[in-house]
């Protein structure tokens, strides 16, 4: 691998294993269509509408945000938090994608979130409190491969509860929800600079953590 | 081409910043080749390399988490009415929504306001002091007199004529000189002032200007050593107090009301436009 002059590298490619968040910015999306006009309804007063919205993002945003935050319990507020700011400033909304407006108000509220806490999550993240769930594995699946990726996962999500709150969230936001630098610095108010900073620290300090269990990702 | 000289003793000095940024794909030109060449050197380097790259995969292909069963957030109309702003708070999202005027507004102001008000006190300081100095009689016509001393000196007291009390005076007599030691000695009410100053007792005298009443900041007594006549300043004689009672002008003035006012707003408009990142427009 060393001596081709294509190096291996850590860059997203190819397409998401969940729905890419930035693939409502198209206009002609008739996601995007419903989106604003529930939005312009609700801008109106109806509540009805905002609620239509509510039911379609909250399981979305939750999925984001149970990922930064400690527990399932603060990702529900987070977003809860996150719909009623979206309620006050729906008149400051201004164009463009729906969800990636959501998005942002729920990832700030979850960064609201980690200033206040301030502390190191003690049992940071969903899988680990919900011994039951398995991944989603194909009849042909081979058991040990199966157990070996639950590990993985387990062993994973312990070493981000354990990074920074901020090299925390620009991972998440990269690696898991496939945002790309830019568009981290505008959800999360810092420099692009300051973003690559903390995906690269951030995993430099996964892997201080997984330094044990590195043998379960080499494979 | 030849990978450039990399003289490396320990991995422990490698940069792994470099082996991060290189496993993201966010090196080029020299930087590239030199993280390019620092892998090809030294293996834990390599190692390091690998891992990143096999961190990031397994992060990017980490399972979405369960959706939280019976998850309902929807809004009750008391909700929505709680939210609803009414009154002055309808403006807030058209002021905070354009943070690229207001942010550097707000900063422009809050500065304005901070220096305007240091500036503007300090200025007045440096008028009024210079009003009592060179006795009494040439500080009569002054409207303010931030501070006044009385020596009560236990022996011989300082009339010389000699200005005291120098560099015993508290901070407020630091900057506003109090009148001589010999007035102070001579005149121990200041009767000299007329009533247009108060006593060192620090009581209200009559004449002074209505909208600047003076008022009271307490009396402060410093011990006065024993001198030997030498060329210090203070009280001569075998010791006693030096009092130092401080007042000040009155109320505020406009133009610290006014810089005060922009702190406020200043402040207001870059709370305002930091609360924009909770809910992006």
């Amino acid at each position: 691998m060393l001596d081709s002059p294509r190096l291996e590298l850590a860059v997203r490619r190819g397409p998401l294993p969940v729905e890419d968040l930035r693939s409502t910015t198209v206009v002609d999306d008739p996601v995007q269509r419903r989106d604003l006009i529930l939005l312009e309804r609700a801008r109106g007063g109806d509540l009805d509408a905002f609620n239509d919205l509510v039911i379609c993002y909250q399981d979305q945003l939750f999925a984001l945000i149970v990922r930064m935050v400690p527990d399932r319990d603060q990702a529900s507020d987070c977003v809860q938090e996150a719909f009623f700011s979206a309620y006050r400033n729906l008149k400051g909304f201004r164009g463009g994608s729906v969800k990636s407006w959501l998005n942002r108000i729920a990832v700030n509220a979850a960064m609201d979130i980690q200033r206040a806490r301030k502390r190191r999550p003690s049992q940071p993240y969903p899988e680990l409190e919900d011994e039951s769930w398995q991944p989603p594995a194909g009849e042909d699946a081979d058991p040990v491969n199966t157990a070996l990726t639950v590990e993985r996962h387990r062993v994973l999500n312990a070493a981000l509860g354990t990074i920074t709150d901020d090299q925390r969230t620009a991972i998440v936001l990269f690696d898991v929800e496939g945002y790309d630098y830019q568009e981290i610095a505008d959800m999360t108010g810092v420099s692009l600079g300051t973003v690559k900073s903390r995906i690269h620290r951030g995993r430099l300090a996964l892997r201080d953590r997984l330094a044990e269990r590195m043998e379960l990702f080499r494979g | 081409m030849p990978a450039p000289d990399v003289r490396v003793t320990s991995h422990d000095r490698h940069d792994t910043m470099l082996m991060a940024a290189l496993a993201a794909g966010d090196l080029a030109g020299t930087d590239r080749d030199q993280a390019v060449a620092l892998i090809q050197s030294c293996p834990d380097c390599a190692t390091l390399h690998a891992d990143l790259i096999a961190i990031a995969r397994a992060t990017a292909t980490l399972p979405p988490p369960i959706a939280a069963s019976g998850l309902d957030l929807r809004l009750s109309p008391e909700q929505a009415e709680r939210l609803r702003r009414t009154g002055w708070r309808r403006f807030v999202p058209s002021v905070s929504a354009r943070s690229a005027v207001t942010r550097p507004l707000g900063i422009g102001l809050a500065t304005f306001g901070l220096i305007g008000l240091v500036v503007g006190n300090l200025s007045l300081g440096g008028m009024t002091a210079s009003a009592p100095t060179g006795g009494a009689g040439s500080a009569a016509g002054a409207p303010v007199l931030p501070s006044t001393v009385d020596i009560q000196g236990g022996g011989e007291s300082a009339s010389d004529g000699r200005n005291a009390p120098g560099p015993i005076a508290s901070p407020a007599a630091s900057t506003v000189p109090a009148p001589s030691a010999a007035a102070a000695a001579s005149a121990p009410a200041f009767s000299s002032y007329g009533n247009i100053y108060p006593s060192a007792s620090g009581s209200s005298v009559a004449g002074a200007i209505a909208s600047a009443e003076p008022r009271s900041l307490g009396t402060t007594e410093y011990p006065v050593p024993a001198a030997s006549g030498g060329k210090t300043s203070q009280a001569e004689g075998s010791g006693g107090t030096l009092s130092v009672t401080g007042t000040t002008g009155g109320g505020p003035s406009l133009s610290n009301v006014l810089f005060g006012a922009a702190i406020v707003l200043g402040l207001i408009l870059l709370i305002a436009s930091r609360r924009r990142g909770s809910a992006p427009g």
